[in-house]
């Protein structure tokens, strides 16, 4: 265990430096003055060399870079080129909205997968089975902007029960506002969880303790339930671990599409207008997400299966 | 739910084990490829033939609502939206296509390498391949587009292939690792074969099929994001007809001319449940070209 976590240390420092690369290179990348380009055509020659001072845009890369670096590493995430206000402070008031609704979206579409997973792997080969599979396709091939938009229609117009804009905090105010975020999100991943847990049941149904424990008499709700869905369960912690990288994404255009004040917003316009400061810190938040998810999946994947050995 | 759980039915999902019925494959099969074709046909004939002109205005009819005349209706300028959906389709499926086939050919060759070579030029790339499966692609595309500046083809082109390498890096790595101990590898080897012989000519042939075999699904995975990024603004610009630019356009006006967005939404759907249909069944049914690879029975 301490040697797992000792190498996942290093290997995830690797990796959160490649990402910090990745955040810094892209300004660089910016075809020629990414100051000017930010500040636009109109900007004087002064406020345009203010503002690379500001980011030590005018010094040698190396430097920049460390500059970068060293900056994040103590939470400076510098501020935006648009509004002037620190960046950090910006992402932290807009945080809560986007990780409610990524935590929403997961529990939904685990409730979802649990259930039509174990009933299409239970009726393999009939008309529900297929039709689960069927439907999951058409749901993966939907645009979430999209299908937000025709919740959109449907809530409006239609039935009332949910808000169609807008985020309002507490139980009520987040079950009214964020639920159709989260059923949009919800139809594009359940499809891929639904797949594993029905292929794990599948496979855990066929496996040699589910037969010894059919044969000691066991009903087969009790196996279906004590045994199978216990063990099927782990292959579906694993690809919602590694699904965080399409949560985040379906996050960022959902939220847009219902105009909820969370990260979503904020970044279209920063791309919009090259804000680079803004982008950076996603690409670090972000990356830093993703790496946290993995390194959660691997040690709740360990600890539901002591077969694994960190 | 107890009647879903009677006896027979856990019994029989014991002994039919088969992930569906191979008269379903072969349904979807011909379903999926007779879907793809007409919209294949329509998008190619109507961009070849340059049939219509899908940004001109005709302000005598706007908002008129969808008939046999105009099957989409018409839009905010009185544009036919059918038209302007089938036009959109050659950008949205040429480019997604095209990034698709550079990020096969990207993640194959660093898969191969990887798992041939082994040892530290392994780790790296895998490090790497990691790293960028984890990172959220929208976040990518996001950053790239900052880089290009919003409306360049070429940004959501290397947003694409970004997003995509890694995936077939993973896949080709894992299959290659089986592949180079086999017996018809070493026999290569010991017949003083090269490296690089080896690789494309024996390697990479049983290695490409499980990667063709997902990239059905990343290419819709790349039609929703290159929709999604002209959705926001920051892909294909209007008046160019684009899929996601369409849908973005209509939303102001979703509650008087509710077509415009909800139809070629549908129309996206139907491409999209066309390939799968079409790669599922090629995955699953043996003896076809993709058969071996699905392996998914």
């Amino acid at each position: 265990m301490a040697t797992f976590l000792a190498r996942r240390a290093v290997q995830s420092l690797l990796v959160l430096l490649i990402i910090s690369l990745v955040a810094f290179v892209l300004v660089q990348a910016i075809p020629g003055n990414p100051a000017r380009l930010a500040l636009g055509p109109r900007a004087s020659e002064q406020s345009v060399q203010i503002l690379e001072q500001e980011y030590h845009l005018d010094e040698p890369v190396l430097s920049q870079y460390w500059h970068f670096i060293s900056h994040s590493a103590s939470l400076d995430f510098g501020s935006s080129i648009r509004s002037r206000q620190p960046v950090g402070p910006m992402l932290l008031d807009r945080v809560t909205p986007t990780m409610l609704i990524i935590a929403y979206a997961a529990f939904l579409s685990t409730l979802l997968a649990v259930g039509l997973g174990v009933l299409s792997a239970v009726r393999a080969g009939r008309p529900v089975d297929s039709a689960v599979q069927v439907g999951g396709m058409f749901a993966i091939a939907m645009p979430p902007f999209w299908l937000a938009l025709m919740l959109v229609l449907a809530f409006a117009v239609g039935v009332p029960l949910f808000a169609t804009t807008g985020y309002e905090s507490g139980v009520g105010g987040i079950l009214r506002t964020l639920t159709l975020p989260a059923l949009t999100i919800t139809c594009g991943l359940a499809p891929l969880l639904i797949r594993s847990v029905r292929s794990s049941v599948l496979e855990n149904l066929g496996a040699d303790y589910a037969t010894a424990a059919r044969s000691r008499g066991l009903g087969p709700r009790r196996i279906l339930f004590r045994h199978v869905l216990r063990n099927s369960l782990l292959s579906t912690v694993t690809i919602l671990g590694s699904s965080i990288a399409f949560l985040v994404s379906t996050t960022i255009v959902v939220e847009y599409v219902f105009a909820i004040p969370g990260i979503g917003a904020l970044s279209v316009n920063a791309v919009a207008s090259r804000d680079f400061p803004i982008v950076q810190s996603l690409v670090l938040l972000f990356g830093t997400l993703a790496l946290l998810a993995n390194l959660v999946t691997d040690l709740v994947y360990a600890w539901l299966d002591p077969r694994v050995r960190l | 739910m107890s009647a879903v759980l009677e006896a027979r039915d856990l019994e029989a999902a014991v002994v039919d084990r088969t992930s569906a019925p191979r008269s379903r494959a072969r349904v979807e099969g011909i379903i999926g490829i007779t879907l793809l074709a007409a919209i294949l046909l329509g998008v190619t004939m109507v961009r070849i033939f340059q049939i219509g002109d899908p940004n001109a205005p005709n302000l005598g009819e706007v908002f008129a609502s969808p008939s046999l005349e105009h099957p989409f209706g018409t839009d905010s300028l009185g544009r036919d939206v059918f038209l302007r959906t089938l036009y959109a389709g050659w950008i949205d499926i040429g480019v997604s296509l095209l990034a698709t086939a550079t990020a096969v050919v990207i993640g194959l060759t660093i898969g191969v390498v990887a798992a041939y070579k082994r040892g530290a030029v392994d780790s790296v790339l895998m490090r790497i391949t990691d790293a960028m499966i984890a990172f959220p692609f929208l976040i990518l595309g996001f950053a790239i587009v900052t880089i290009t500046g919003p409306g360049a083809l070429i940004g959501l082109y290397f947003a694409l292939v970004a997003k995509g390498w890694p995936a077939y890096a993973r896949i080709s790595r894992g299959e290659t690792l089986v592949v180079r101990e086999q017996d018809y590898v070493h026999a290569a080897r010991t017949l003083g074969l090269g490296p690089v012989r080896i690789l494309v000519r024996h390697v990479v042939p049983n290695v490409v099929r499980p990667c063709l075999v997902f990239s059905f699904a990343d290419l819709i995975v790349n039609i929703l994001l290159i929709t999604t990024l002209s959705y926001l603004g920051l892909g294909i610009q209007p008046p160019t007809a684009e899929w996601g630019a369409i849908i973005a356009e209509g939303q102001t006006y979703i509650f008087t001319a509710w077509w415009i967005s909800t139809l070629p939404g549908i129309f996206v759907v139907l491409f999209g449940v066309s390939v799968s249909f079409l790669g599922e069944a090629l995955g699953r049914v043996e003896g076809s070209w993709l058969g071996a690879a699905g392996g998914r029975g």
